[in-house]
Order: structure tokens, then sequence, then C-alpha cells
């Protein structure tokens, strides 16, 4: 007999963070093709889209292989998990606000576009970048409430297995 | 520093399954990461040559193009990695000149007097105009306000 599909919170944490990875992937391939069709040739927004390319597989890659380790700054110890989630946001986040500053008459390294040009780019790039921002934003916080009720529920499994053994 | 993070399950099944599906998505990435940069690399376009489009129509063989005020040149303008060239165009009166996107990315030609417009010109597209009195004609593409030129019109 099968045994019945037990998702745990942690599953949700996994998958939130696939599918985040999955849409800075999309990002990043939506910058690869656009550096490829001519972005390269503009000075510094070449560069930075090239950057946001390699930098977007990497945090991708991170999130979907969860490294065991733990790196301990002082008193405080971070997750391979939380610190690739913490890079995601961070690299969706810059992303948006380059795009943001783009627009904006003064531009971005003299460098200025109108709306959602290059269609429909522009837009998908939005919504693969937020929607990363989101989940991860929803990870951490499941991830960190998790944490929290398996500490708590520790010495309560222990005060109940002690009072069965008595019983 | 780092130390090692244990005893996160209680069960050692779902998360290898987990860790075994992560890898296998992680290496498709990567492969669908790679190949666009090994196909695009040897399918890329060699970058224009903006020399070219200064050319004059009849050059003499074995001697540089060179410009100098004054010049009519041929009436076409081309635009290719975010810039229009030749920058500056000297045409005569009554002269139709023609713009040719060359960019994957789309591009418009706008005059900041005398409501000249093209729409959005993706790659391929041309827009044409004949310039019917003499003067300086500064325009821009519209979507990307940095790209600049200008046509000067002789009589």
């Amino acid at each position: 007999m099968q045994r019945p599909l037990h998702v745990t919170r942690q599953d949700r944490v996994r998958l939130l963070d696939i599918v985040a990875a999955a849409l800075i992937g999309v990002g990043g391939y939506l910058h690869y093709s656009l550096y490829i069709e001519g972005y390269r040739a503009i000075p510094t927004i070449g560069t930075a889209f090239l950057l946001q390319v390699i930098s977007s597989a990497i945090v991708a890659v991170a999130l979907i292989v969860h490294l065991r380790f733990r790196l301990r700054v002082g008193r405080v110890a971070i997750s391979a998990p939380t610190m690739a989630r913490i890079a995601g946001i961070g690299l969706s986040v810059g992303t948006l606000v380059a795009f943001v500053l783009s627009r904006l008459p003064g531009g971005l390294f003299n460098f200025q576009e109108r709306g959602l040009q290059p269609a429909p780019q522009s837009l998908l790039t939005i919504i693969a970048e937020g929607g990363a921002v989101v989940l991860l934003v929803a990870a951490l916080a499941f991830d960190g409430a998790n944490r929290h009720l398996t500490t708590a529920q520790i010495p309560v499994e222990r005060r109940v297995r002690k009072h069965r053994a008595s019983v | 520093m780092m130390d090692q993070n244990t005893g996160a399950r209680p069960t050692g099944k779902p998360a290898a399954s987990w860790r075994r599906a992560g890898l296998l998505v992680a290496v498709a990435v990567l492969t669908l990461g790679v190949a666009p940069w090994l196909g695009g690399r040897a399918s890329a376009a060699p970058p224009s040559v903006h020399a070219a489009s200064y050319a004059p129509s009849n050059p003499k063989p074995g001697k540089k193009a060179v410009h100098r005020p004054g010049d009519v040149m041929k009436p076409q303008v081309k635009i290719s990695n975010f810039k229009f060239g030749p920058r500056t165009l000297t045409v005569k009166v009554g002269t139709k000149v023609t713009w040719t996107n060359n960019d994957a990315i789309a591009h418009s030609v706008n005059f900041a007097a005398g409501n000249i417009n093209s729409k959005a010109l993706g790659q391929g597209a041309k827009f044409s105009h004949t310039f019917a009195a003499a003067g300086t004609y500064p325009y821009i593409c519209d979507i990307h306000p940095f790209m600049h030129g200008t046509i000067v019109v002789t009589a």
C-alpha cells in the first residue's frame, strides 16, 4: 500500500524557492536576449545587463540546490538558502529599481527608455522579477516561522514523551 | 566560518528526493543557460562598422572616405546599435531621406519641429521624409531619447 503524500511546511518553502528561481531565470534570460539584440553596444548598460544575467544564473542555481551550510558572522548564523533568498530579493529589487530609473528624466548612466519598451520584454521582466520578490519574501517568512515553530515544539514533545514513559 | 547544518528533517527520503530533483533542475538550467551563449556567439552578426554608412556614393578605390561639412551624402540613415548613422546627414532641398532600423529593438524618428514623427520601427522597418525647405533639423528616437541625429538641408 502506498503511503499518503504528506506535504510539510518545509516542502512548501522549497516549492516557493524553486518557482522564484524559475522567475529569476526568466528575468535573466530576457536580459540575455536583450543584451544579444543590441544592449551590449550601450556603454555601462551593456555591462550591467551582462552582470544581471550572470547574477541571475548564480542565484537561480543557489535557490534550487539547497546547500547545507551556515555562514556565521559574529553571533548571527545565516543558512545558505536564506542567503540565496536575500540575494534573489536584492537582485530582483535592483533590477526593478534600475528599470524605473531608466524611465526617469535623468535616465540611468545616460541611458533612457520610454514606457514599457522594449515590448514585450519589459512587461515580462517586471512580472518575473516582481513575482520573484513576492515569493522569496514569503519563503523567508514561512521558513522563519517554521524554525520558530520547530524550536518551540521540542520541549513540549520531550515532556509528552516523558509523560508517556512514566504512565 | 561554516558549520554543518544537521538534522533538518526527521526522515531522509523526502530530503534526498528534493535534493535530487533540485540537482536535476539545476543541471537543466545550466544547460539551457549555456546553450544560447554557444549558439549566439557562433551566429551573432559582426558589429556594424559605422564608417561604411558615411561613405560617399563614388569613393575612389583604396582611398578612405572623408566627409567635410557641406558634402551631400546618400540620403540614408541607418539605425544600428542604438545610434543614428551618420549622426549628421547633409542633403539638398527636396531630397527624400530614408531611415532603416537595423536593430532588433524598436526605434523611432521624431523631429523637434515640423511634426515629423515615425511610428515605432521594428527590425528592418523604414521611414522616409522629403525635406522641402533648407535648414537644420535635429531629431531623436522618442523611445530612447539619448539617441540624437541631425539633418542639414542645403539650398
